[in-house]
């Protein structure tokens, strides 16, 4: 193809150059820096008696920066493309994503991994990688994509029953009669447009809750339910939802037993300080040494050795313990920023794709900080689930970096406001 | 168009929607969560900060103890009594072992395959380790082996406290190979206690925890001090980091603390409590105290038996060991009938079950109940009869038996009621006792001493002939009420405030109870108990002038930097009787000395008061004899109080084995008086004979070579020694003693005129039975001297004889030779109470 000026371009193709949201890639910059040497803070004394990582001090660090470069440049490139790409790309996403979520639950030597008896890893020779990022990813733009005509489909259904009406014929016998009654209560309620999400949703989460990974399976949900809901799907579904899930939640307890595992745990790390309670007992250690400015950067304790995957899953409580509840406070304010940003460019996308889209990868993001730092703090159980831009894991943080970009690229085509 | 305006329209409806609902989610995910958080964050970081952090601390840090050195224990001297050195524990680290030999066999692999030299690594870690500390330790070498197993052990102790030779040999051997981590010595402490079995009681020792026993446990925490700490931040490893913080808080070794004992007065009063109790066949023990008359401070105290602080758990006394054989013969009696009796308990229940030949079952389980106390109730093996029997002796022997025993003080007490009669005016001096022999009180009969009566006496002859009915009558005279009071006021209601632990608390009869009888009784120190510091505290007040002090065993306290942080007051608890009466006290009692039962514990050139006491104790043929002394009697600087309980008797007599005669006169005043003059002739007293005095006071012999006879005459004179000329000269050309020797007074030295001395040794004549006259002649004709000491002069009557020599009879000893000789009076007896 020819080089083309811009002139050349279709208006459609204009929108796509656009300037990116400087706010949103800025607020991503500053977080991705403050982890990166919070990273390297946390992981330094880990690193340096590790083997694993020749007993370098900066092991973690370097490798994250060299993925973090990558990603930034990754997120540049989707930038550039043109989101409206993504509406066909979701539904491949989505069943590459189950392929891959089937294969890392077959033992293949050399190519699933798996640790602590999950099998949530691929490997891809430089570094690993886990299909559920994919699998996010994929369910946020088929749902977008979806729903995004959801109007349409909700007219051709009108129109479908302006010229056939249901109840066209009577029902022949009392199973028909049944079926018909169904069919209406369905179209009523809505039912029948949600199926194929459910579905989805419903297989992905099977092969989640396989490997286990209980918190992907919760972004999946969150992800999926927000698009779901922002596209229009009756509130009173989520009021279900909810209600289902705060049953099955006191089902467990119930069942259970009050004191079973990590429920027990969480309300009280103390019940069992030597085993299961240990994590959360350092981490909360970790968070309450901090006080108020904290014990300065580099100067934590509980780093060394005491907190478990402190360049990881915890890293936010070394974050606590070095800069303090002012220090905490402000990046869980800039986090909010961001995804404030991010449902401002989702008000503001060109199109109703862009806005789905930006909710589900905003929501995302929103879910994972807050689970992540809600488990740090033992807000809620514990549950493995790392904190974007923080946690230490190169192809997830590319990943990450790869939607912020997807983000900025649906805001280069939001029109300039009116000038004058 | 239609069409198309209605899609138009539901596109514009959409959008809405997802405007709105995007909004409800900005809320939700951009603000309510992160609220959350940060207000988590506040609770977690401000609220919980404090406990938090401090439990965090307390995991990220290691504390390293160290040791705080036991303050010492000194005598008024600086002698030390008590002190701790370091010492080490052994430990062995089996894990380190199991690690240590990984490496060595790795490293003789190594070496093979470069085929280098592998005799370095030719060894075995744990044949080594073992081999060689069971050796040095004495410890069983596959029991050590078998320790050396559990390799997830990092800490195995195989020794406490090793010094010296072990620790040299341990050293050498962790010299000799490289046992790093394997094997350690840690550190501690040990205790030691140069002067061994000198005033165990008082001093105590101490075990694991500290201060076990005596003033060791007392003042145990003045004596700790403060451990000190390094702080040091580790990782989770327990790896220290240095480098990110370490605090050292300096340990504070204990407080030293220096007696107001003397280990020379100390250890009279210990060597006379082992060889009178010996010699007396003392059966409960003994207890001798020497007290400073104007502060209370305790010069000496000293109880038998007694043990061997750097070995407290053994008895060495010999008398106890006897008891303690005796005692396990009782105990597997006992035992034996406890058994029979359990047998013939079931024995008699199961008869009556089968009389009754009913509840055949009861029966059945009464059995098997007493099949079951049968288990417990078994006959005693003599190991686990002695074992108890011992353990019951090491118990006893710690007991200091000035504080922590009572007794009735028997005639002792006399001298009390006396000057509380003075005191309160009821008698005086001038006042005078009949004494039949005995009182009546109602229909009970109380006999004197003297069954014969004392007839009329004064009052300083009552006091004298330790009177009963004279002091009953006295008492009678102070009224219940008064004489209750001035038990009080003596202090014998409470302790003394000793500061020694477990002071034992008096008995007496309620006030309530106190009826004449009672007071009768105690008139004459029975029928109550109190314990030997209570009695000399309230005699000291009698004759001190009148005040009640506090006895006390600690002068001061410093700290490890020498701070003095306690320093001992004298303390006047009261004002019993006034410095009158104290005066005539100070004078009757050296009467009782001088002239009366107490003159056993007369001391030619010291004067001494004092009283004696007998008591009965309700068990039989075992007496209580004791006295009470005091001297200088114008002046006290001290007082003595010696008591045996229960010198041997003759079953049903009043005698030893031996024919002494078992009373306070006959045994506790000699001891009494010989102490006391050592004592004072120790702190620097000048003795000052009189002239009744069979021997006076040392004098220097001068060198009379050369001299004439007549000079040397008038020279021996002015010092007060008389002369016998052996040859015929005009000067003098030898003498016996040698010039600058020390001789009594009133003794004869021998002036050679023309002739040499003589050099052959002198065979010691027995003076036994002699008369101190007829002692001095027998000596001086012999070429020896005499230092009379005991009763003489004007205590000494034709019942004064000589009851001790300090040279056996039959040595040999060069002429000269100064011979200590102990007079007594044989059948002085002390007022011991007859209840008729």
């Amino acid at each position: 193809m020819p080089w083309r000026t811009r002139r050349d371009l279709t208006r459609e193709e204009q929108w796509a150059y656009g300037p990116i949201d400087m706010p949103f890639l800025m607020l991503t910059l500053l977080l991705l820096g403050i982890g990166l040497v919070m990273l390297f803070s946390a992981s330094s004394y880990t690193a340096s008696m590790e083997a694993q990582s020749n007993y370098d001090a900066a092991y973690y660090f370097k490798r994250q920066a060299i993925f973090a470069a990558l990603g930034l440049v990754g997120m540049y490139i989707v930038s550039k493309i043109n989101y409206q790409q993504l509406r066909w790309l979701g539904a491949i996403a989505l069943a590459i994503s189950i392929v891959l979520l089937v294969i890392v639950l077959i033992p293949i030597p050399h190519v699933s991994i798996s640790v602590n008896n999950a099998r949530r890893w691929l490997n891809l020779g430089v570094t690993t990688f886990q299909p559920s990022e994919i699998a996010k990813i994929g369910v946020v733009m088929y749902f977008s994509s979806r729903l995004s005509k959801r109007h349409l489909e909700q007219q051709r259904k009108l129109a479908q029953q302006k010229g056939m009406p249901l109840r066209r014929r009577k029902p022949a016998n009392g199973l028909e009669r049944v079926v018909f009654a169904v069919q209406a209560i369905g179209e009523k309620v809505g039912l029948w447009e949600l199926i194929p999400y459910i579905a989805v949703l419903g297989i992905i989460a099977l092969l989640l809750i396989q490997e286990p990974h209980l918190s992907a399976t919760l972004l999946v949900f969150a992800a999926g339910a927000a698009i779901l809901f922002t596209a229009g799907v009756h509130w009173g579904w989520f009021v279900a939802g909810a209600g289902v899930l705060a049953a099955a939640f006191w089902v467990l307890i119930g069942v259970l037993g009050y004191n079973s595992g990590r429920i027990a745990i969480w309300l009280d790390p103390w019940s069992d300080p030597g085993d299961t309670g240990y994590q959360i007992i350092q981490s909360l250690y970790a968070v309450a040494s901090g006080g108020l400015s904290g014990l300065g950067f580099g100067m934590s304790r509980q780093k060394y050795l005491y907190l478990p995957e402190e360049q990881n899953d915890f890293i936010f409580a070394v974050v606590c313990e070095e800069l303090g509840f002012i220090g905490a406070t402000l990046i869980v304010l800039l986090f909010a920023l961001l995804v404030l940003r991010g449902y401002w460019l989702a008000l503001h996308a060109r199109d109703r794709f862009g806005s789905l889209l930006v909710v589900g990868i905003t929501t995302l993001l929103a879910t994972q900080v807050f689970l992540n730092i809600a488990v740090v703090t033992n807000l809620i159980p514990t549950t493995g689930i790392s904190l974007p831009f923080f946690s230490y894991g190169g192809t997830a943080l590319c990943i990450q970096l790869a939607e912020i970009g997807v983000v900025l690229s649906v805001s280069r085509q939001i029109p300039a406001p009116k000038q004058g | 168009m239609n069409q198309e305006r209605k899609l138009r329209e539901a596109s514009k409806a959409a959008n809405r929607t997802i405007f709105n609902r995007t909004l409800v989610l900005m809320a939700v995910f951009g603000g309510l969560l992160f609220l959350l958080l940060i207000f988590q964050l506040y609770r977690l970081q401000i609220v919980q900060h404090e406990e938090l952090e401090e439990q965090a601390i307390d995991q990220q840090t290691s504390e390293l103890s160290v040791s705080a050195l036991r303050g010492t224990i000194y005598d008024s001297n600086g002698n030390v009594l008590a002190i701790s050195s370091t010492a080490y524990d052994v430990i062995i680290s089996p894990k380190a072992i199991s690690e240590r030999q990984a490496a060595l066999d790795e490293a003789r692999t190594e070496a093979q395959e470069k085929g280098e030299d592998t005799a370095d690594y030719d060894w075995n870690v744990e044949d080594v380790i073992c081999g060689n500390l069971a050796s040095i330790l004495g410890l069983d070498e596959s029991d050590l082996r078998e320790r050396c197993q559990n390799t997830d052990s990092q800490y195995e102790r195989l020794a406490r406290r090793v010094d010296g030779e072990v620790e040299d040999q341990i050293r050498e051997l962790l010299d000799t190979y490289d046992l790093t981590g394997c094997v350690y010595l840690q550190p501690n402490t040990r205790r030691y206690y140069p002067f061994g079995s000198l005033a165990a009681q008082i001093i105590g020792f101490t075990n694991e925890n500290g201060g076990a026993y005596g003033l060791e446990a007392m003042f145990d925490e003045q004596l700790t001090g403060t451990p000190g700490r390094v702080v040091t931040a580790t990782d989770r490893d327990g790896v220290d980091l240095t480098n990110f913080f370490q605090d050292y808080y300096d340990a504070q070794d204990g407080d030293d603390i220096y007696l107001t004992l003397d280990t020379t007065i100390q250890s009279y009063c210990e060597s006379y409590l082992d060889q009178y109790c010996e010699q007396y066949g003392v059966q409960n023990g003994a207890t001798i105290i020497v007290m400073q008359c104007d502060t209370g401070a305790i010069l000496g105290m000293a109880t038998s038996p007694s043990f061997d602080l750097n070995d407290a758990g053994t008895v060495t006394d010999e008398t106890l060991l006897a008891w303690v054989e005796e005692r396990t013969q009782e105990l597997i009696d006992e035992s034996e009938a406890a058994v029979e009796a359990a047998r013939e308990e079931a024995q008699a229940a199961e008869d009556g079950a089968e009389t009754d030949g009913t509840g055949t079952d009861e029966a059945a389980a009464d059995t098997a109940d007493e099949d079951e106390d049968e288990e417990e109730l078994h006959v005693l093996t003599y190991d686990e009869a002695y074992d108890q029997a011992y353990s019951e002796a090491v118990y006893s022997q710690w007991n200091n038996k000035a504080v922590n025993y009572t007794y009735e003080p028997g005639s002792t007490f006399k001298p009390l009621v006396v000057a509380a009669g003075l005191e309160q005016g009821v008698i005086s001096e001038n006042s005078t006792f009949d004494c039949g022999g005995f009182v009546m009180l109602g229909d009970w009969r109380i006999r004197c001493s003297n069954r014969n009566g004392h007839g009329m006496q004064t009052l300083a002859e009552a006091l004298g002939h330790s009177c009963n009915p004279a002091m009953i009558s006295i008492a009678q005279s102070l009224g219940l009420e008064t004489f209750y009071d001035y038990l009080y006021s003596y202090g014998l209601m409470e302790p003394t405030g000793i500061d020694l632990p477990n002071e034992t608390s008096s008995y007496f009869w309620p006030e309530e109870e106190f009826s004449l009888t009672n007071m009768a009784t105690a008139s004459f120190g029975q029928r109550f108990q109190i314990t030997p510091i209570q009695l000399i505290t309230a005699f000291n007040s009698v004759i001190n002038g009148g005040y009640l002090r506090t006895p006390y065993v600690v002068d001061s306290i410093t700290d490890s930097d020498g701070n003095t942080v306690y320093e001992a007051e004298s303390q006047i608890v009261r004002q019993v009787i006034s410095e009158e009466t104290s005066a005539q006290m100070r004078d009757m009692l050296e009467g009782v000395v001088t002239s009366y039962t107490g003159q056993n514990a007369y001391m030619a050139g010291y004067r001494i008061g004092g009283k004696t006491g007998t008591s009965q104790t309700l068990v039989e043929d075992e007496d209580v004899v004791s006295f009470v002394g005091f001297a200088p009697a114008n002046d006290p600087e001290i007082i003595a109080l010696v008591m045996f309980d229960a010198p041997e008797a003759v079953s049903g007599t009043s005698y030893t084995p031996d024919g002494q005669y078992i009373s306070g006169s006959a045994m506790a005043a000699p001891v009494a008086g010989n102490l006391i003059a050592d004592v004072l002739d120790y702190l620097g007293y000048e003795p000052s004979y009189s002239d009744d005095d069979v021997t006076g006071a040392m004098v220097s012999m001068p060198d009379l070579e050369g001299s004439t006879e007549s000079e040397a005459a008038d020279a021996l004179q002015a010092l007060g020694l008389d002369y016998r000329t052996v040859g015929v000269g005009d000067e003098v050309t030898g003498q016996i003693p040698a010039s600058g020797t020390s001789v009594p007074q009133n003794n004869t030295v021998i002036l050679y005129l023309g002739e040499d001395t003589p050099d052959e040794a002198v065979e010691m004549p027995n003076l036994a039975g002699l008369t101190p006259e007829q002692a001095l002649t027998r000596l001086n004709n012999a070429g020896l001297f005499m230092r009379a000491t005991g009763v003489s002069g004007a205590a000494a009557d034709s019942s004064t004889v000589c009851t001790g020599q300090s040279v056996e009879a039959g040595t040999l000893v060069s002429p000269g030779y100064v011979v200590t000789v102990q007079f007594g009076n044989r059948t002085a007896t002390d007022g011991d109470v007859q209840l008729g």
